[in-house]
């Protein structure tokens, strides 16, 4: 089984068997297309600090471990997902999607639709750190398609 | 703490998609295009996907008479919101949320507040909901849905017990969709949009009771208690053993993510009234859980803080804790009274844990019992 390493963007190196590694696509292209035989291979990942790529790699093992059983895989994302904050999430989401690694993909996608799910743009803006762009012309068509009005006595 | 170098607002748009197509309901889709102009671009109007107009489906039941009841009849749905203030300076707020029916049918736009149970128009006596609303200020969800067919010329299709639509969620179009429902005293078969008649999806068992949507699956239950469940090719498939309750009229419900079998035990007002034809009423439930790993039938006498609202069309829980005025472990229905015209309905509230039934009128003293919810 061939082996190299991973570097982050603050220049954290992890070394993982190809097994592991080919379930994020670009990784997977990448050695088929630069592949050599020799360990020492290097693939540098700018856009992923040390830390969220240390989970990645944790997801990853999981994920191709043959003695759990597809309940213990669940049991072992939910906890995983349950441990994150919003911050991290959001990271591993960028992350998941730049690696293409599809299965923590469409996970963390889930996890940040059920938390924004029933909360008010507001505080999605909150909870995301996002900043509203919209001109005020903009935000009073929203507002307007927000409005509901209340009518009591027609029927 | 190192600030995060993630800004959201520079994401790929394939990225805002797929967390957009995730949310389930029209109000979080609405609440999510009105976050930051990328968002906004990412995700597709709600109504763009699925056109708001009415749908048209076939009438399961022969129209006994009259101008209004022929034609043609159209689908009306009905969402139930729980509605909870921002307070900006404050952290807890969830004890002030309440639960709000929205009229779908009517044009887009204008909120009604109807009660869960008649149908009847309700005016809140409520400062928040006097003006109108506007629903970036509140956080809301939504707590269940149901349906109805109605004639285009107005007028309920009668002998419905129970219509839902499948798929229920998600941003697919509703013209595609399917609607099933238990009819004729029993019956259950299904619809599509542009159909000419229903077709029976099981043409040996007369007896079903309820139909609902589980996990986004559909399932069935008949007056033993045995709950089917609606495979893709709308055949039905047997899932648990009957119930064995003793009931007479079974609900299902989801409760803490669990499918419940609610039974309804019901007598004739009058032992020896066979002549008149009053609608029996309710002396007892009985509350059962399917347990899925064992295939079993779990007899529930605490149902903890939920509450179960066996409503007018839809049948859900409410978590006490966060919904205001629901008493826990207590199931709210329909009452109907003795010697009335049967639409003459009255809240009532059944206690678990005391086996018995508390009133809760609409325009009586209700308050007590937490009863603002029946004046929505």
């Amino acid at each position: 089984m061939r082996t190299f390493q991973l570097k982050s963007s603050d220049n954290k190196i992890f070394k993982v068997s190809e097994e592991i590694a080919i379930q994020s696509a670009v990784i997977k292209n990448f050695l088929e297309d630069f592949g050599s035989d020799s360990d020492e291979i290097v693939i540098p990942l700018p856009n992923v600090r040390g830390r969220i790529l240390e989970m990645m790699i944790e997801w990853m093992v999981k994920h191709v471990d043959e003695e759990l059983t597809k309940e213990e895989v669940e049991d072992w994302e939910n906890k995983f997902m349950n441990d994150l904050n919003m911050e991290v999430t959001t990271e591993l989401v960028m992350a998941a999607n730049y690696l293409e690694v599809i299965g923590l993909l469409h996970r963390t996608c889930q996890s940040i639709a059920d938390h924004i799910s029933g909360k008010s743009p507001e505080e999605i803006r909150r909870i995301l750190n996002i900043t509203s762009d919209f001109t005020p012309e903009e935000e009073a068509e929203i507002r307007r398609q927000n409005g509901w009005v209340l009518n009591p006595s027609t029927n | 703490m190192k600030k995060s170098p993630v800004r959201w607002s520079d994401l790929p748009p394939e990225l805002c998609l797929l967390i957009g197509k995730r949310l389930e309901t029209y109000i979080d889709v609405l609440r999510f295009r009105s976050v930051c102009k990328s968002w906004r671009a990412s995700l597709p109007r709600f109504d763009g996907i699925s056109p708001l107009s009415p749908l048209q489906f076939p009438s399961p039941t022969k129209a006994r008479r009259g101008y209004l009841a022929s034609g043609h009849t159209l689908l009306h749905r009905r969402i139930i919101y729980c509605f909870s203030p921002l307070h900006h300076h404050q952290t807890s707020n969830s004890s002030s949320s309440r639960l709000f029916t929205k009229d779908k049918s009517t044009k887009l736009g204008t909120i009604r507040f109807v009660d869960l149970f008649s149908n009847l128009l309700v005016v809140l006596d409520d400062e928040t909901f006097r003006k109108d609303v506007n629903f970036l200020d509140f956080r809301i969800y939504e707590v269940a849905k149901s349906y109805a067919l109605q004639y285009t010329r107005g007028g309920l299709v009668s002998r419905i017990t129970k219509v839902i639509m499948y798929p229920d969620s998600g941003l697919t179009d509703l013209r595609t969709r399917i609607i099933v429902a238990v009819y004729g005293r029993g019956k259950l078969g299904f619809a599509k949009h542009g159909d000419d008649n229903w077709t029976l999806i099981d043409d040996d068992n007369f007896h079903y009771n309820d139909v609902i949507v589980y996990k986004g699956q559909v399932y069935a239950v008949d007056k033993w208690g045995t709950v089917f469940w609606i495979d893709s090719s709308m055949k039905s498939v047997q899932f648990s053993v009957p119930s064995c309750g003793f009931g007479d009229q079974k609900h299902l419900v989801e409760c803490g993510g669990e499918l419940y079998v609610v039974d309804r035990f019901l007598r004739k007002p009058d032992p020896d009234d066979c002549i008149r034809n009053n609608p029996r009423i309710v002396t007892d439930f009985k509350v059962y859980m399917l347990d899925q790993d064992w295939g079993r039938w779990v007899d529930v006498k605490n149902l903890g803080n939920q509450a179960i609202v066996l409503g007018d069309g839809s049948c859900f829980s409410v978590s006490t804790s966060e919904i205001e005025g629901f008493q826990a472990n207590c199931i709210y229905f329909n009452h109907k009274q003795k010697g009335r015209f049967s639409q003459d309905c009255v809240p009532a509230v059944f206690d678990l844990k005391e086996r018995r039934i508390l009133e809760a009128s609409i325009h009586g003293n209700a308050t007590r019992c937490g009863a603002f919810q029946w004046k929505l």
